[in-house]
């Protein structure tokens, strides 16, 4: 029986669990981006290499993408049902709300693990499908049951969980994950900490009331914004590095140059600013949260850019490389 | 003494439609799956060496009869003698 009693205790009548609580479970949002950059990278994969790969193929192997991003949310739900409970921003979630009970998140995580890779290595190769797995295990494990609670570097280190589907996306063209596909990894590794704390500036106190060592936390508001600013100098010219091995053409330079501009702009707006500070409605946590969007908008921009290049035959050299 | 038999709790009519709905989920997604699992397999096959020439299903591949056989090593004429003595 698929039905518990809701966490609101004055809410009289039991929620029942619907399709869409399943899906949310897989976190859908992180999903589409997963999706995207994992797309990304396969079709930069065939562009720079020339190797075809069957469109229907090429199409379940994204799916298994989607499904592994959606195991591993699913166990990092199962996981942390008791903190998603006492923070506002999650307490809707399934499993809090009591529409889902934990032993079927985790089933639901485990069995949707084992068909991604599973999909993956019939649709592609060992590699893509080993890849797959490790990423799978890196977010659901490492990052959700080792790092998250832990230390505050847990959103740095458990970044790279979510910068494998370029990798993935590249395996599953030519077997290999050669620089270039690195290359896309680091640019998610370096944009990873500044999208996130730009967030837990505006939600430090629902960390903090959690007990999750998140670094406005533990090393507070100031520190946050120095390692926002470091990390989103480090991305800006880093999202350049494509360009010199050819992987970006003139598109994506452009692309690479003025929204890493425009990051840093905001990056500096929110350094300057009192974002993280209490009361929550400043002008630093408008910063804040226009960093926070705009950091999505980049990471999809950029990744655009490529798609654009080599899917669709608008690749051009950059003069003079 | 007896006991009354426990009866389970029967679910109220909101949460057997709920179930119903989540089983009609699940069934679609399994028969996704092994439909995907299914086209994959094909796709792979069809796309493989052994592909459409000999077939889906797996056979020996057709001998080759007009490659010629390499020239042996001459013998030591003597022994063979020999041989042909015993």
């Amino acid at each position: 029986m698929s039905h518990v009693e809701t966490a609101d205790m004055t809410s009289e009548a039991p929620r029942y669990a619907t399709a869409g609580d399943y899906v949310q479970l897989m976190k859908p949002r992180i999903m589409m981006l997963v999706v995207f950059t994992g797309l990304a990278g396969l079709v930069s994969a065939v562009g720079v290499t020339g190797v075809s790969i069957n469109p229907l193929m090429a199409a379940i192997a994204t799916l298994a993408i989607a499904l592994g991003s959606g195991a591993a949310g699913a166990i990092n739900m199962w996981y942390d049902a008791d903190i998603d409970a006492i923070m506002k921003r999650t307490s809707t979630r399934p499993i809090p709300s009591g529409a889902v009970p934990r032993e079927e998140a985790i089933a639901l995580g485990l069995v949707m693990s084992g068909v991604s890779v599973l999909l993956m290595w019939l649709a592609s190769n060992a590699v893509a499908a080993a890849l797959l797995a490790i990423s799978i295990a890196y977010y659901g494990w490492f990052y959700t049951m080792l790092l998250k609670r832990r230390t505050p570097q847990n959103i740095v280190i458990g970044g790279a969980a979510g910068a494998f589907p370029p990798v993935i996306g590249w395996a599953v063209v030519t077997g290999s994950a050669p620089l270039d596909a690195w290359l896309l990894f680091a640019i998610i590794f370096f944009w990873t900490p500044p999208h996130f704390w730009a967030l837990s500036l505006l939600a430090h106190g629902e960390y903090k009331k959690a007990n999750v060592p998140m670094l406005p936390v533990t090393h507070g508001a100031g520190t946050t914004r120095n390692q926002i600013l470091v990390y989103t100098l480090l991305l800006a010219p880093l999202a350049l590095a494509p360009v010199l091995t050819g992987l970006g053409g003139v598109i994506y330079a452009a692309a690479a140059a003025v929204l890493g501009l425009v990051f840093v702009k905001l990056a500096v707006d929110v350094w300057r600013s009192d974002a993280g500070a209490v009361p929550v409605q400043t002008e630093g946590a408008k910063a804040a949260k226009r960093l926070f969007a705009f950091s999505i908008l980049y990471l999809f921009l950029l990744f655009a850019a490529l798609i654009v290049e080599h899917g669709f035959g608008a690749y051009f050299v950059m003069p003079g490389l | 003494m007896t006991e009354t038999p426990r009866t389970p709790p029967q679910p109220d009519e909101r949460a057997r439609q709920a179930q119903k709905k989540r089983n009609l989920w699940l069934a679609l997604a399994l028969f996704g799956f092994v439909i995907l699992v299914g086209v994959t397999t094909i796709v792979r096959l069809a796309d493989s060496e052994l592909g459409p020439d000999v077939g889906f299903y797996w056979s020996n591949p057709p001998q080759d009869n007009s490659r010629s056989m390499p020239d042996l090593p001459a013998g030591d004429e003597s022994q063979s003698e020999e041989g042909r003595n015993k």
